[in-house]
């Protein structure tokens, strides 16, 4: 029914004026905005131009760069009744809040730090000038990092990186002997000790939701390489991707965003079926009805790509990876908030490290003042009790043993366990075992039919960070605007 | 006197690098401490799970230290039966049972993986996982209903785990209802079917009252 729409002659004229809309749009000429607000009366009203799905940064950003060039017609879904995806905010009274998700930027991520710019969202230093304290057992341990300098084991895998394109890590020149290797084996034929095994182990399960046990070597690498082929600055603050935090946490870039669209979100509509994804018009079903779209930009986690019904299925090797594609890292931090960050005054830094229990990392995450002392931290989920009063004391109890008996003098509690608060996000980042990209890597990026996809695991540089969605969505957006032009001219 | 390169806090993740700092004074006492605790942590590793790295790793941070959970979201494999868990990462391999989390993770094991594995936390001794909040009438009710339902045809006398049923005794209180609802709903199967007709029975009070007695129950040493 939808290419019988598509194949008369007054449709193909429209197309023909929408594309040529498309084409002045591209020169970001005053007239392309008139030709495209005429061209949008000629649509059917129930067919948009594009839909986004996910309003987390990328689908957002997307949807941003979509309004910007002039496209009116179009529309974001988003399955939960907020927007921000992975990232989202506790507030904690008087204006105060702790970022529950994603929340750091740092040195090369320009996309996320332009868009702040844009949305006049401000940023500020995170807080690490002090000693870290290192916990095993009864053990305590502190250490200044600052003077830290460089080791023969991360020199190695900084150099190993620059052959490995954060843009397509699988089509290195060694890529399938490399993506043979998961970071430990690799960090065992370096003969590490335990003090690097316990430093690799917590540094990369922050950073890639899974232990070196299970990460690509391949992929890992490549992480570095978007980093300037530097581990340091990828998993480091001072100088690194942990830097720098938003006013406001860094769910506002996304709110701010969303405002700016008004009714074009679309909130608690998640989308269950995808068909005719191959036609000239895409039907997307949601718990809200039916949308539909000459092209869509899914904005979501592969693992997510798989939750939707397909219809037509889709090609082989795009269902595999969206099949395989891992979920298991889903992260679940927690917060603590005090009447003043007290650690700073002992010359600590709030940043704790346990070798053997439920905390991972803490690190200082009061507001850029100081007027506030929180703690928020890392957790090995299934190590701390759900329930609130059992796992804040617990958690309270291993910052005393690290900071002071004032940690047990918390004012409030917030936990977020990603995998169990809600369906909507499955998994935190790229947990990528090796051999996975060699073999499914190339169905990652490139579009099918009418399905345009985004989402940070797309991104050529910085996946996996805020900054890779951010990217992912003005690609996206490149590519839908184009789609849009190419089919109108073929039509 | 010998004196130790600390290598710490490779990043930490999120935290900087310190790599070969040299201590002195009571700085490096803590030090050995610390190394030395360290270094017990791992040679129990070492001994208990084998040379580092093994894929228990990965396992760890949603089914707890050696598969114990201490979360009632979160299953424990700890002194599960090897049969059921091989099942189980079988199914979830081939997309008969459904976890967006398991499938592709479980897809990645080989048949060896997956026998290893199994064996490995089965013989791991299992716990409570967590102490649900006291309540003796539903926990009456929960075992009256073990009972009438004959729940331990399967998972044994003690709810141990049986020749054909896992073990239910001592498992988190919301993991036992969410699969008691799956099975109920149809979204977990069972091979046999037993557990869908007999689930497909219960009441959500009833469900509930299952779970929170089958969670207070000490996780017997077999």
């Amino acid at each position: 029914m939808n290419t019988e729409d598509t194949s008369s002659p007054a449709c193909r004229r429209r197309l023909l004026l929408q594309a040529l809309a498309g084409v002045a749009l591209a020169g970001g000429t005053g007239l392309a905005g008139r030709a495209l607000a005429q061209t949008v009366e000629a649509t059917p009203p129930d067919v948009l131009d594009v839909i986004v799905i996910g309003a987390g940064l990328a689908g957002l950003t997307a949807a941003r760069d979509l309004h910007r060039a002039g496209c009116t017609s179009f529309a974001v879904l988003e399955a939960r009744d907020r927007v921000g995806g992975r990232t989202v905010n506790h507030q904690l009274g008087g204006g105060v809040i702790a970022e529950a998700g994603g929340q750091w930027a740092g040195p090369g991520q320009t996309a996320i730090f332009d868009l702040a710019r844009e949305l006049e969202v401000e940023t500020f230093p995170s807080y690490y000038q002090g000693r870290n304290v290192y916990l095993a057992g009864n053990a305590r341990y502190e250490e200044d990092l600052s003077a830290a300098h460089g080791n023969p084991v991360t020199a190695k895998l900084n150099q190993l990186s620059r052959k490995v394109p954060s843009k397509e890590p699988w089509t290195a020149a060694d890529a399938v002997e490399i993506d043979k290797l998961s970071v430990a084996q690799w960090l065992t034929n370096q003969g590490i000790d335990n003090a690097s095994r316990f430093s690799f182990d917590t540094s990369i399960g922050l950073t890639t939701g899974t232990p070196p046990a299970s990460l690509a070597l391949l992929h890992y690498l490549s992480l570095i390489n978007s980093a300037d082929c530097s581990m340091e600055r990828l998993e480091g603050f001072h100088g690194g991707a942990q830097e720098t935090r938003f006013v406001g946490g860094s769910h506002v870039l996304s709110t701010r965003m969303a405002e700016a669209l008004g009714d074009r979100m679309r909130l608690s509509s998640p989308v269950r079926k995808i068909a005719n994804w191959d036609r000239d018009i895409v039907e997307i079903y949601t718990d809200q009805g039916l949308v539909r779209a000459r092209q869509a930009i899914v904005a979501l986690h592969p693992a997510l790509c798989h939750q939707i019904v397909f219809e037509p299925a889709l090609p082989e090797g795009r269902a595999q990876l969206q099949r395989l594609w891992p979920a298991h890292a889903p992260m679940r931090k927690t917060v603590h908030v005090y009447d003043r960050p007290f650690w700073r005054d002992k010359g600590l830094n709030g940043q704790i490290s346990q070798a053997d229990g439920p905390l991972i990392f803490s690190c200082d995450n009061s507001p850029a003042d100081g007027s506030v002392g929180i703690l928020s931290a890392f957790v090995r989920s299934a190590q701390l009790t759900h329930e609130a009063e059992r796992a804040s004391q617990t958690l309270a109890g291993i910052f005393a043993q690290a900071l002071g008996d004032e940690a047990l003098q918390f004012r409030q509690y917030h936990d977020h366990d990603w995998a169990k608060v809600d369906p909507w996000t499955l998994t935190c980042v790229g947990a990528i075992p090796p051999g996975f990209l060699t073999r499914w890597g190339r169905y990652l990026k490139p579009a099918v039919g009418r399905l345009i996809w985004s989402g940070t695991e797309t991104a050529d540089i910085w996946a996996s960070s805020m900054d890779g969605a951010v990217r992912s969505g003005h690609r996206a957006a490149l590519e839908a605007l184009q789609a849009l032009v190419a089919n109108r001219r073929n039509a | 006197m010998m004196k130790r390169a600390l290598l710490i806090g490779v990043a930490v993740g999120v935290t900087g690098l310190v790599l070969a700092a040299v201590i002195a004074g009571p700085q490096m006492l803590a030090g050995y401490r610390f190394m030395s605790a360290l270094d017990s942590h791992y040679a129990r590793y070492d001994a208990d799970v084998g040379t580092w790295p093994q894929p228990q790793d990965t396992c760890n941070a949603c089914h707890g230290a050696s598969g114990q959970s201490q979360n009632e979201q979160y299953p424990s494999l700890a002194g599960q039966q090897a049969s059921y868990l091989q099942a189980q990462l079988q199914a979830f391999a081939q997309g008969k049972r459904h976890s967006a989390q398991m499938e592709p993770l479980a897809a990645t094991l080989s048949d060896d993986q997956i026998a290893s594995l199994a064996q490995y936390f089965a013989r791991q001794t299992p716990l409570r996982t967590d102490t649900p909040a006291a309540d003796e009438r539903l926990s009456a009710e929960g075992q009256a209903s073990a009972a009438a339902r004959g729940c331990s045809a399967c998972h044994g006398s003690d709810f141990m785990g049986g020749a054909t049923g896992p073990r239910l005794a001592g498992q988190g209180q919301a993991y036992l209802l969410s699969q008691l609802l799956a099975f109920k709903q149809g979204t977990r199967t069972d091979p046999s079917g037993a557990m869908n007709a007999t689930a497909g029975l219960l009441s959500p009070a009833e469900a509930q009252a299952l779970a929170h007695y089958l969670a207070g129950l000490a996780a017997a040493s077999r």
